[in-house]
């Protein structure tokens, strides 16, 4: 029976092997021109203006919280609409209505609560 | 069922059985509830009113009727969803006394709220989210569904527990429970996955089936046992069991008065009801190998908790302890595992659900502005004030003590003639000495309501500074307080009490005819 996950213990060497490689690898093996643009933290391509430690209003914090809820439900919304006329029909457009409805009340519920107020 | 429910064929419905729709309809009512109660809530902002209140009492109303319509009609196959629900009369008892404890906290809520000033309308939406984990718990019959309703259960009491918002102590316990039961969830998830591995099922009937396979192979393969090991940890740290029990004391005293109720009740019967069906029914082949562990559990339990409840000093706490006592008793009707232990633990939750609702109902109504009735000094000289409330407070003390005439001693009688009837008469002998102890801290409990009186010396509260002198005005600010639908609560839940411990065939009854199906 145990012998049923050799495959698994074979696939956890090579993710070890993998990530240790590529550590220690690349510093080995690879070319290094250190400058003063590369040294910088990566701020899509603009210059950096300032520290990061800085403070930032809290409402960012409500905002981030309220997009990863409904982008992470959104997400259900591509497989639907992919399978929706040919396997699903009816039953998925029922299904995916209560699912958009009880979205919605959500949405309703932050908006009235005023969290999508910037002040 | 579906002749009931004879649908159009064009309806999209047919798609899923109405038969299947009907199984889990207190879910469907308890849940859709939740959402009804979010939109009137955004309908009627004004803070205090009793729309709220009311529209979940109907709601919960109507979840019960629904689940005795489903006992009265109770169909030949009660598994519903391929396997994945049962709505057998098993899940339906643990509904009743669920839902009933859901009623008695709505109507306890609005006061409750006002005098404590936190008077907002997600506490019932929370509530009612909660509510509808528990009745998916009480019928799971899949791995996936029983996490699903355990991970519904436990968020919204997350929130609840830290519903003070301006109190440190809610705001503790809110985190701890948080942290440590996203903890033991992971401890359940991952002896879920194990026993998915080593019997590629997740349905409670397929796994039973494979079990038997190996049972009769005399093959016990220790990554199974860990499995259920891991599940068993997740779910006796909801049922709050000694050696898992650490958040239980912090959170329960942390967590507004009212939360405390409904979680301490309603979490633990949800939580055993998919306890004994999974040991019951479902690992029962492999009983051997579990029935030494969960008998250690439940003796830890009973020690751990009775005895450390003599030295506590707040009466949230002694009641946070004496929780997990009577867990470690419910462990011995699992532990036993015949027929005769799963009526006793169920026949014990529903007693401890008129006990321990009415301990805590009490603390509700004593709750002042500012802060919950937590101190014994606080309950000091309640007799003179509040004869009745004190009256009813001794009983409760008495029930959970487990004396005559109450629920609370048939609990524990059927549980230990049980344990005896099995040949475990260790389990029984340790519940008995173990109760002689609790004693102690309930009597103590009595002993401060009846004879001490307040000195102002080592209470702050200034209510009740002086008591004796203006003893009759502070009884009729506290009276008027108490409110209609929260004396009803108190005084029912006496009243099936001392009924239910002279009577106890009335549920016992009910309970005969139980067995418990897994899909």
């Amino acid at each position: 029976m145990l012998f049923d996950y050799l495959p698994l213990l074979v696939f956890l060497v090579m993710v070890a092997a993998l990530g240790v490689g590529l550590t220690f690898g690349i510093p080995l093996l690879g070319p290094r021109h250190p400058s003063t643009a590369k040294g910088l933290p990566y701020e899509c391509g603009i210059v950096p203006a300032e520290t990061a430690r800085r403070r930032f209003s809290v409402t960012f914090y409500l905002t981030a919280m309220l997009f990863i809820v409904f982008d992470v439900e959104a997400i259900f919304l591509y497989p639907w609409a992919v399978l929706v006329r040919s396997t699903l029909h009816i039953f998925g457009l029922v299904e995916m209505t209560i699912f958009i409805a009880l979205l919605a009340v959500a949405l309703l519920y932050v908006w009235r609560k005023g969290a999508l107020e910037w002040d | 069922m579906t002749t009931l429910l004879s649908l159009p064929p064009w309806f999209p419905l047919h798609f899923v059985p109405a038969s299947n729709l009907v199984g889990i309809l207190p879910v469907l009512i308890v849940g859709g509830g939740s959402v009804l109660v979010l939109l009137a809530d955004l309908a009627v902002p004004r803070r205090g009113n009793l729309v709220l209140p009311v529209i979940s009492g109907v709601v919960v109303l109507g979840a019960l009727g629904t689940a005795v319509g489903q006992w009265i009609l109770n169909a030949t196959n009660p598994v519903v969803f391929n396997g994945a629900f049962a709505d057998d009369r098993f899940a339906l008892f643990a509904d009743f006394v669920v839902l009933l404890t859901a009623l008695a906290v709505i109507c306890l809520s609005p006061g409750y709220l006002r005098r404590r000033g936190m008077e907002e309308g997600e506490y019932y939406i929370l509530l009612l989210a909660s509510l509808t984990g528990m009745l998916v718990l009480s019928g799971a019959t899949n791995l996936i569904v029983i996490f699903l309703g355990v991970e519904l259960l436990s968020i919204p009491l997350y929130v609840l527990a830290g519903f003070a918002r301006d109190e440190p102590l809610s705001q503790e316990a809110a985190m701890k429970y948080l942290l440590l039961g996203g903890f033991a969830s992971g401890f359940l998830l991952y002896g879920m996955a194990l026993i998915y591995g080593e019997t590629g099922h997740t349905g409670l009937a397929a796994i039973h089936q494979q079990l038997l396979q190996g049972a009769l192979s005399h093959s016990f393969d220790p990554m199974l046992l860990a499995g259920i090991a891991l599940l068993s940890v997740g779910l006796l740290f909801k049922v709050s069991a000694a050696p898992f029990q650490w958040w239980t004391p912090d959170v329960y005293q942390g967590s507004p008065a009212i939360v405390t109720t409904f979680m301490s009740v309603a979490t633990k019967v949800a939580a055993f009801a998919v306890f004994l069906r999974l040991f019951s029914a479902t690992l029962a082949p492999y009983r051997s190998e579990w029935e030494v562990p969960i008998a250690v559990v439940a003796i830890i339990s009973m020690v751990f908790g009775n005895l450390v409840a003599v030295a506590q000093t707040s009466v949230k706490r002694v009641l946070a302890y004496s929780g997990i006592a009577q867990a470690g008793y419910i462990l011995i009707g699992v532990a036993v595992g015949s027929p005769d232990g799963t009526q006793a633990a169920l026949y014990y939750l529903a007693a401890y659900a008129f006990m321990n609702t009415g301990a805590f109902a009490v603390l509700t109504i004593l709750s002042q502005r500012g802060e919950d009735c937590d101190r014994y000094s606080q309950l000091a000289g309640l007799w003179r004030r509040q004869p009745l409330l004190a009256g009813l407070m001794a009983l409760f003390m008495l029930s959970l003590a487990g004396f005559p005439m109450t629920v609370g001693f048939f609990g524990k009688f059927f549980l230990f003639s049980a344990a005896i009837h099995d040949g475990q008469l260790p389990l029984a002998i340790w519940g008995i000495l173990t109760s002689a102890v609790s004693l102690f801290y309930y009597l103590r409990v009595i002993l401060v309501m009846f004879t001490a009186v307040p000195d102002a010396d080592s209470d702050t509260a200034p209510t009740l500074a002086g008591l004796s002198l203006e003893g009759t005005a502070v009884a009729s600010s506290t009276a008027a307080s108490v409110g209609i639908p929260a004396g009803v609560v108190v005084v029912l839940a006496g009243v099936g009490t001392v009924v239910l411990g002279i009577f106890p065939a009335l549920i016992y009854t009910l309970l005969q005819g139980i067995t418990v199906v897994h899909g």
